[in-house]
């Protein structure tokens, strides 16, 4: 089993008005400075504990995170801590200039020493404000430039690319992945057929515990299975990637006070906009997904609540049973949570790497 | 601007449009307007030629042999020099061309070109035919596969390109090149691109994106505005502009 640490990188927010998109006067020199200050207290804490994998993500305009360029936290991630592996997980393509995206994950790729994992996503709507992408443009933006992506990893010759959304004329992207072909790719799935697809094309797949639900999650897995089965591979449980949120306190009464108090595990609080403003943003969202709601498999669970909560031995009971249920062997798990606090999150970390990591090791 | 029958010297010929000559060789389906040609034809002379040994003109042995013909007809239709493209079998007639008289030909463009080809490569199934020319095969209008006498003809031709002797003579090709693949080509791998890259020392390479072997028919908008810029521009279309 691998256990990874992701970390959005909060704002230190105590006590500032919430809403997406945070207000540039909320930002302060000294918060910030906090907030690295709090990130990396958690991954030493991780890879003093031997976690396998430090994992980022790309979020913007919000306190819920200070990486909107994944990489460059990828970079410091490698500098900082050497010999762990670094899951970008990952570029928002539509975000993006796809030939950027292939030389810095090659960069990070050589600066791990080829210790490099590697996610694609297309964004949630809000995203597409960031830089004015056409939100109806994005999933075929997404397709294309992934495909680009990969052949600028594997064009053993300089070429141009005449696409429907993107145009070069010379490719030569310097320097290529230490692994070669490229890293392994992880891919979200929603669905088992986008699991079958994943399996035929040889990637990971990367379930969002909190977005699909895990019976479905299952399913996902077992599509996953016969995908690579079928193209006469064996299939790694290693390669399953579980994203999941974890909330571990020194019983399970206080645990699910927390829960219940904190709402946590409420991530539609990272891009809920601020109260005053929430007519304006309805418009907005209206626009970014057409009128409909907006798309995702099935919604959070209600009300929303970690994936994982509770004592020690309650965590570890929960996390075999999902291992079990689910079929992941790839645990990227995030500890932190808007509408926690900072030591208590710590504390959470503190708490699963003493009394739920050494059960889960020993159960391997 | 459609194109009209014509003839160019003794071929038969689809002609339209004003500008400088750009010289089309098809494919094995035979002689047909695919619409990125006449979307070219607002710029360009658009000359797409009949080839030897379609229609009921005598086949040619070799692919020498049919460049001299399309050279000939060319010269006698006043044509000195031109822009010379092809697709797929037309392709290797063009390249032929090209290498037996440079001084004619004023830039190369290779669409899906059927001369380099992998080891031990053998043709789609003919269920797998029509996925292989079209990203969209079902789509109405479409021309017609190869007739299969001319399918025979164009088979025992490219099974006698000898490919090393070939390789061999790429390197001394003076000419601007462009080759151009589509990204689900599945007639022959656009990984192939690279060959002639690394070959042809003035050769750019290009991916069109969602287009299959017939890239013309499945992008015609993205194949004229490159073919078009390479046509004008040379190697110069890959200096971003601000027209």
């Amino acid at each position: 089993m691998k256990i990874g640490l992701w970390n959005p990188v909060e704002y230190a927010a105590e006590g500032l008005p919430r809403g997406w998109p945070a207000a540039p006067r909320h930002w302060s020199p000294e918060r910030g400075a906090e907030s690295l200050r709090r990130a990396f207290e958690l991954y030493d804490l991780a890879v003093a504990a031997g976690f396998d994998v430090l994992s980022v993500a790309e979020h913007h305009y919000g306190f819920g995170s200070l990486t909107p360029s994944p990489s460059l936290f990828a970079a410091a991630l490698a500098q900082r801590y050497p010999g762990t592996t670094i899951g970008v997980l990952g570029p928002i393509l539509p975000l993006a200039n796809p030939i950027r995206v292939a030389e810095e994950i090659a960069m990070v790729d050589l600066l791990t020493g080829g210790r490099t994992v590697v996610g694609f996503f297309r964004g949630i709507p809000n995203e597409h404000l960031v830089y004015g992408t056409p939100p109806e443009a994005t999933s075929e933006m997404f397709r294309e430039a992934f495909a680009l992506v990969l052949r600028a990893w594997t064009e053993p010759e300089t070429f141009g690319w005449e696409g429907r959304h993107y145009r070069y004329r010379t490719i030569s992207p310097w320097p290529r992945p230490l692994q070669q072909p490229h890293p392994p790719i992880v891919s979200g799935v929603t669905s088992p057929e986008a699991a079958a697809w994943v399996a035929a094309s040889g990637y990971w797949p990367g379930i969002f515990g909190a977005v699909v639900p895990p019976d479905r999650a299952a399913a996902c897995v077992e599509a996953w299975r016969d995908g690579v089965e079928a193209r006469g591979a064996t299939p790694d449980d290693e390669h399953v990637v579980y994203r999941a949120r974890i909330y571990v306190a020194p019983s399970d009464e206080e645990a699910e006070r927390d829960v219940a108090e904190r709402r946590l595990g409420d991530s539609r609080s990272v891009v809920a906009p601020a109260p005053e403003r929430a007519a304006s943003a309805a418009r907005v969202l209206a626009a970014l997904t057409g009128g409909g709601p907006p798309r995702g498999a099935g919604g959070p669970p209600s009300p929303p609540r970690p994936e994982f909560a509770g004592g020690p031995e309650s965590v570890a009971e929960q996390l075999r049973a999902s291992r079990a249920a689910i079929g992941w062997g790839f645990l990227d798990a995030v500890f932190t949570d808007p509408n926690l606090p900072h030591e208590r999150a710590l504390r959470s970390l503190g708490l699963f790497v003493d009394r739920v990591l050494p059960t889960l090791r020993n159960g391997r | 601007m459609r194109l009209g029958e014509a003839h160019v010297g003794g071929l038969r010929a689809l002609r339209g449009g004003d500008g400088p000559p750009l010289v089309h060789l098809h494919g094995a389906a035979g002689l047909h307007a695919d619409p990125a040609l006449e979307l070219l034809a607002d710029d360009f002379d658009v000359l797409a030629l009949e080839l030897p040994g379609f229609g009921r003109s005598p086949a040619p042995r070799t692919f020498d042999e049919a460049a001299v013909v399309v050279l000939d007809a060319l010269a006698e239709a006043g044509i000195e020099t031109c822009a010379l493209a092809g697709t797929s079998f037309g392709a290797v007639v063009a390249l032929h061309a090209a290498l037996a008289a440079p001084e004619r030909v004023e830039a190369l463009v290779l669409l899906a070109p059927a001369a380099l080809r992998p080891a031990g490569w053998r043709p789609p199934a003919p269920e797998e035919l029509p996925r292989a020319l079209f990203v969209r095969p079902d789509r109405e209008g479409l021309p017609a596969p190869a007739r299969p006498e001319d399918g025979a003809f164009v088979a025992a031709l490219l099974d006698g390109l000898d490919q090393e002797a070939l390789r061999a003579r790429l390197p001394a090709l003076p000419t601007p090149t462009l080759v151009a693949f589509g990204t689900e080509d599945g007639l022959f791998p656009p990984e192939l691109g690279s060959d002639y890259r690394a070959l042809i020392p003035g050769c750019s390479f290009v991916l069109v994106w969602d287009a299959a072997h017939e890239l013309g028919w499945d992008r015609p908008d993205a194949v004229a505005a490159l073919v078009g810029d390479f046509v004008l521009r040379h190697e110069a279309f890959a200096v971003g502009t601000t027209g």
